[in-house]
């Protein structure tokens, strides 16, 4: 395919592709989640929560005070409390409660001063009534929030901001800077980004239930445009196919609860790709399992490169025992079947020390060096011939700077075209290990494990997207390859041309 | 006292290999070959492809390991250097002093570094000059080889041969040598270029004093340069003197060859 | 009308392509040549100059980046711009022979020498496997080849420069061509070797009544070979003289510096006379005599008109405005 596009075509074909597959994992959690963008909510249940326990707080706080002990926890809980209950409240009730808020702070910062305020809090917790009878129009003030960002950490909103920095980088950077300063951004943002999104505890907020059941009351909320969470079940909407492809009985099922910020029952809108045996929504966790595919995939290829190039510019450039132990260390590793190699690695390195899946990308890294470490040592061997070598070493410069200065450079070209296929075939073999069921577990998806769940050829949906992302990324990388190759080889201004007549 | 001294050097290469890894034959390349070079005097080795004088050349400043034989070097300070017997570290250390220019400036400027950087690396890790007097040098060098220190911003392929073969020399006289080996560095330039350098070559000489081992195969571009001639021939100098008297009455049958088709 | 080759006001400009901005300048501009039968010319110039693409549209060989933008080449009275494919593939390698700069590179390195000589008398005489073959043999040994039936069977590699070079001469002189056009044949080659393959020209001329191109960088060179020379700079001709007229006293100021920096003329240890400044490149040529930033007898009129080729007494043609006049 890329020989019938041309290399130009090609790269911009999979620079495509691959920003639209990456800015779909990079901004996963603003595309597919269970919490809406913004909101203007009440939270009713925590406000009377609050308000019921508050005297209570408040009366262990100022014996704590007294006593003279540590008074900190209880503070904080008191003063929880109190921000909840302003939030809730507007114009006199707002001021009645700043006003024993202020008596509570003068407590605290002189507790030997007399008067209490939990009495104060127990009265005002009458007036207010544990249903809001007391309360002006029965309401509470609805502020406004946005619980999609609020869940975002730092390393993610990193991860969005240098994605567009990414995007717009060739149109502001002097050309000089170019493919390599992209590149290798891009390799680390990616990288570091993606671990962090794992791990996260709070894979399902309980806000849409109480959105639901009305704890939290509404005035209005704009969703994603994937109103599901990953880990989000729906039980009795298990192995629902495809809106598009549903047939009329499927859809109508009344016994299912639409919950908050849902589409109808009917709509195109539910469940775009079907769900799986639990209810989950596939389209979310499909996105979501970009991240971790694709990261696994570019940190493994940055590990392989990195020990590729460093092992294969020593062994090409200082031969001698450096090349001999080289060798036969490539030996050694290219011996094992490498998909079984990444199996046992996988399967024996205790969980626990790292994230799983660094784990994953460094033992498929450690694994997977060898072609690209050949392919420089090679270049290194025939490049250490060149004049320029010896004119470099005529002029007194160490070794280890000719090498990775000078002749590195040179090198370099097909090396970035092994590496682009090397995080093709890196996605691929993470693919493959979820899919066998060493990867990481549920309910973090990754694309292969999606696959993986059901592999019943009726629940077509289960295994065909997750199928269709591996392989337009692959698709992608490899076009990424091609046309690098293409291009490099094509006008790289004396790179490549090295070592022929001029 | 030789500036220069190499005696009976012999470099041997092998050719072919067998399965196992023993080579097919030797070649001799350079046959207990001695000469001397005095401070401020071209010395010119003269023969065809496949004498064996490149092979000399770099093997007499360590570029190419040789079997047998011995290089001294005078250093300014009078002390003596024996440079085929010192460690990698200390002959590094000697290089600026003895530099080399080759022929095809295509092939010994990497094309990825500008010209300012082609320049500036080597003082820098021998002098450690920060990067104002570096900056300086370059345009200083740069405007005695008659280019200008504008263009340190340009690579190499924006040049012209000769201009890149100027570069090339500017590249070893940034150091400030006191031997400078030129390997054939006229061959591949037309006639009018070549007297340029040759030119630029003289002046240099007569400015600092350097000493030149001038590699060539036509003894008419040697006539303009050379204060003693050495001719080569199969990996053996089959005759040495003065330039005046090589050219004038040669004595073996092999340089009256040579002459014949060169001048 | 008797000449056997004749070049007439022949252009050569890069072919336009994508992302080339409007006019590129001229590889070759306007230039004009004439060989009689017999008769040896030199085509002399430097790096830049196009006389390599001359020669390239001379033979309508150029590549896709080049395209011949006017002139024509008669031979023999034949037009060889508007002739068809098939008649020009007649005509190369049977009335007109080639011998490119590189000999190594110029043969098939996975044929035997003697194959490559004997396929272009089957090609373009007829002539079978055997009498090909024992013909082949024959023009190596012509060439000056010695144990001709022994080395007919040996592979390039296995062959010095020299004597691949005159494997090629044979290759070009199998069908008796009535031109033999050469372009740097000793550039490669060692100096003593040089001499010989010079020689070998020379004889075969004598033998033969060929008329030689012969295209150098080197003036020097060119003396004992030719009996006319053409000077080329920055893509047009800027003089043509016979040979000992124009080495006497050469009338262009570029000849003349080209001369004078002859390094066999000088006195040893002293600087050599120069031309200051360098070769322009093809889209940046001066704008009147393109040699006029480095001439010194340069005048305005240099820098605003273009000087034209006008023919003097002595045959000679020279394109400047103020000719140096005199001797050496």
């Amino acid at each position: 395919m890329a020989d019938r596009l041309g290399p130009r075509r090609a790269l911009r074909f999979a620079f495509v592709l691959l920003m639209f597959l990456y800015g779909t994992a990079v901004f996963a959690p603003l595309l597919a989640s269970d919490l809406p963008l913004t909101m203007v909510a009440s939270n009713e249940r925590a406000f009377f929560r609050a308000l019921r326990t508050l005297p209570i707080v408040v009366e262990e706080a100022e014996a704590k005070l007294g006593e003279g002990g540590d008074s900190e926890a209880s503070v904080r809980a008191v003063r929880l409390r109190f921000d909840e209950l302003q939030r809730g409240l507007e114009g006199e009730r707002h001021l009645q409660v700043e006003e024993l808020r202020q008596a509570f702070e003068m407590l605290v910062s002189d507790p030997s001063a007399s008067g209490s305020v939990a009495e104060r809090t127990a009265q005002l917790r009458e007036t207010l009534g544990l249903e809001g009878a007391g309360l002006e129009d029965s309401k509470l003030v609805a502020v406004r929030s946005y619980p999609v960002f609020a869940s975002l950490t730092p390393l993610d909103a990193f991860w969005m901001a240098s994605f567009f920095a990414l995007l717009f980088a060739p149109f502001c950077l002097p050309r000089r800077a170019g493919p390599w300063l992209l590149g290798s951004t891009l390799l680390i943002t990616l990288s570091v980004g993606a671990s962090s999104s794992f791990g996260r505890a709070d894979l399902l907020s309980g806000l849409k239930a109480d959105m639901t059941s009305g704890d939290v009351r509404v005035e209005s909320a704009l969703f994603v445009p994937v109103p599901f969470g990953f880990a989000e079940t729906h039980l009795d909407e298990g192995f629902l196919p495809p809106s598009w492809a549903r047939t009329e009985e499927q859809a109508r099922n009344d016994s299912i609860d639409v919950r908050a910020g849902e589409p109808a029952l009917d709509s195109l809108q539910r469940h775009w790709l079907g769900t799986d045996a639990l209810g989950r929504d596939v389209l979310s966790r499909l996105l979501h399992g970009g991240r971790l595919s694709l990261a696994v995939g570019l940190l493994a290829a940055l590990i392989v490169c990195v020990l590729g190039v460093v092992l294969g510019t020593a062994a090409g450039m200082f031969g001698g025992w450096v090349d001999l132990c080289f060798l036969r260390l490539v030996e050694i590793v290219q011996s094992f079947p490498a998909f079984l190699l990444i199996l046992a690695g996988v399967a024996f390195i205790p969980s626990g020390t790292l994230h799983p899946a660094i784990t994953i990308a460094i033992v498929i890294g450690v694994v997977g060096w060898t072609e690209i470490a050949r392919l420089v040592r090679a270049e290194l061997l025939r490049l250490r011939e060149l004049e320029l070598a010896t004119a470099a070493r005529a002029l007194g410069i160490p070794p280890l700077r000719i090498a990775f200065r000078h002749l590195l450079p040179l090198a370099l070209p097909p090396v970035l075209v092994a590496a682009a296929f090397a995080t093709s075939g890196a996605v691929l073999t993470e693919s493959a290990i979820s899919f066998l069921g060493f990867g990481i577990g549920p309910p973090v998806p990754s694309w292969g494990g999606l696959i993986a769940v059901e592999r019943d050829a009726s629940v077509w949906w289960l295994q065909l997207f997750p199928g269709l992302f591996v392989f337009l990324t692959v698709l992608a990388f490899n076009l990424l390859g091609e046309g690098l190759r293409g291009s490099l080889r094509a006008g790289s201004g004396g790179a490549s041309a090295m070592g022929g007549a001029e | 006292m030789s500036l220069l001294s190499v005696q009976d050097l012999s470099v041997r290469f092998e050719v072919g290999r067998r399965l196992f890894g023993r080579s097919r034959g030797v070649v001799q390349a350079v046959d207990r070959v001695s000469f001397e070079i005095a401070e401020g005097e071209t010395l010119a080795i003269v023969g065809e492809s496949g004498s064996g004088k490149s092979t000399l050349a770099r093997a007499a400043l360590g570029l190419t390991p040789a079997q047998s034989g011995q290089v001294s070097y005078l250093r300014a300070t009078g002390e003596t250097e024996s440079l085929l017997e010192l460690d990698a570290a200390r002959l590094r250390a000697l290089r600026p002093e003895l530099q080399i220019v080759f022929q095809d400036p295509g092939a010994s400027l990497n094309p990825r570094f500008r010209v300012r950087e082609l320049l500036s690396e080597a003082p820098r890790l021998h002098l450690g000059l920060d990067s104002d007097e570096l900056d300086e040098r370059v345009g200083r060098v740069l405007s005695r080889i008659g280019l200008g220190p504008e263009i340190a911003h340009r690579y190499p392929r924006e040049f012209s041969a000769g201009q890149r073969q100027r570069i090339a020399i500017a590249r070893a006289l940034i150091l400030e040598p006191r031997v400078l080996v030129c390997d054939e560095v006229t061959s591949s330039l037309d006639v009018s270029v070549q007297a340029g350098i040759l030119n630029l070559l003289l002046d240099l000489q007569e400015e600092s004093g350097l000493a030149y081992l001038f590699i060539a195969h036509d003894l008419a571009v040697v006539r303009v340069l050379a204060h003693r001639i050495a001719v080569m021939r199969a990996g053996r100098l089959v005759e040495v003197g003065e330039a005046r008297e090589i050219l004038e009455e040669p004595k073996h049958d092999y340089t009256k060859e040579l002459l014949a088709s060169s001048v | 009308m008797s000449s056997l080759l004749s070049v007439d006001d022949l252009s050569v400009q890069l072919a336009p392509a994508a992302g080339r901005s409007g006019e590129s300048g001229s590889i070759v501009e306007s230039v004009s040549l004439r060989i009689d039968r017999g008769e040896a010319l030199g085509l002399v110039g430097e790096s830049g100059c196009g006389k390599s693409t001359l020669l390239l549209a001379v033979l309508d060989l150029l590549g896709p980046e080049m395209l011949r933008t006017s002139g024509e080449v008669l031979f023999d009275g034949r037009n060889l711009t508007l002739m068809a494919e098939a008649a020009r593939r007649r005509l190369l390698g049977n009335d007109i022979g080639v011998v490119f700069q590189e000999p190594t590179r110029a043969l098939n390195p996975v044929f035997k020498v003697g194959e490559q000589v004997a396929e272009v008398l089957r090609c373009h005489k007829g002539l079978d496997k055997r009498a090909a073959w024992s013909r082949a043999v024959e023009l190596l040994e012509e060439v000056g080849i010695e144990q001709p039936a022994l080395r007919a069977r040996d592979y390039p590699h296995q062959l010095s420069g020299g004597m691949n070079q005159r494997v090629v001469i044979a290759m070009a002189i199998a069908c008796s061509p009535a031109l033999l056009v050469v372009d740097e044949p000793t550039t490669a080659l060692d100096v003593t070797v040089q001499e010989e393959i010079l020689a070998l020209f020379r004889r075969l001329r004598e033998e033969r009544g060929m008329a030689l191109l012969f295209v150098s960088h080197d003036l020097a060179l060119v003396e004992q070979e030719v009996d006319r020379v053409a000077v080329m700079y920055a893509g047009s001709l800027v003089e043509s003289a016979p040979t000992p007229v124009l080495f006497a006293s050469p009338r262009h100021p570029y000849t003349r510096g080209l001369l004078d920096c002859q390094p066999k003329f000088a006195a040893p240890l002293t600087r050599l006379p120069e031309i200051g400044g360098v070769v322009p490149a093809s889209d940046a040529r001066p704008l009147g005599c393109s040699f006029h930033p480095r001439c010194r007898a340069a005048e305005s009129r240099c820098s605003a008109e273009l000087p034209v080729l006008t023919t003097d007494e002595a045959e000679r043609t020279v394109a400047c405005f103020y000719p140096l006049g005199g001797s050496q």
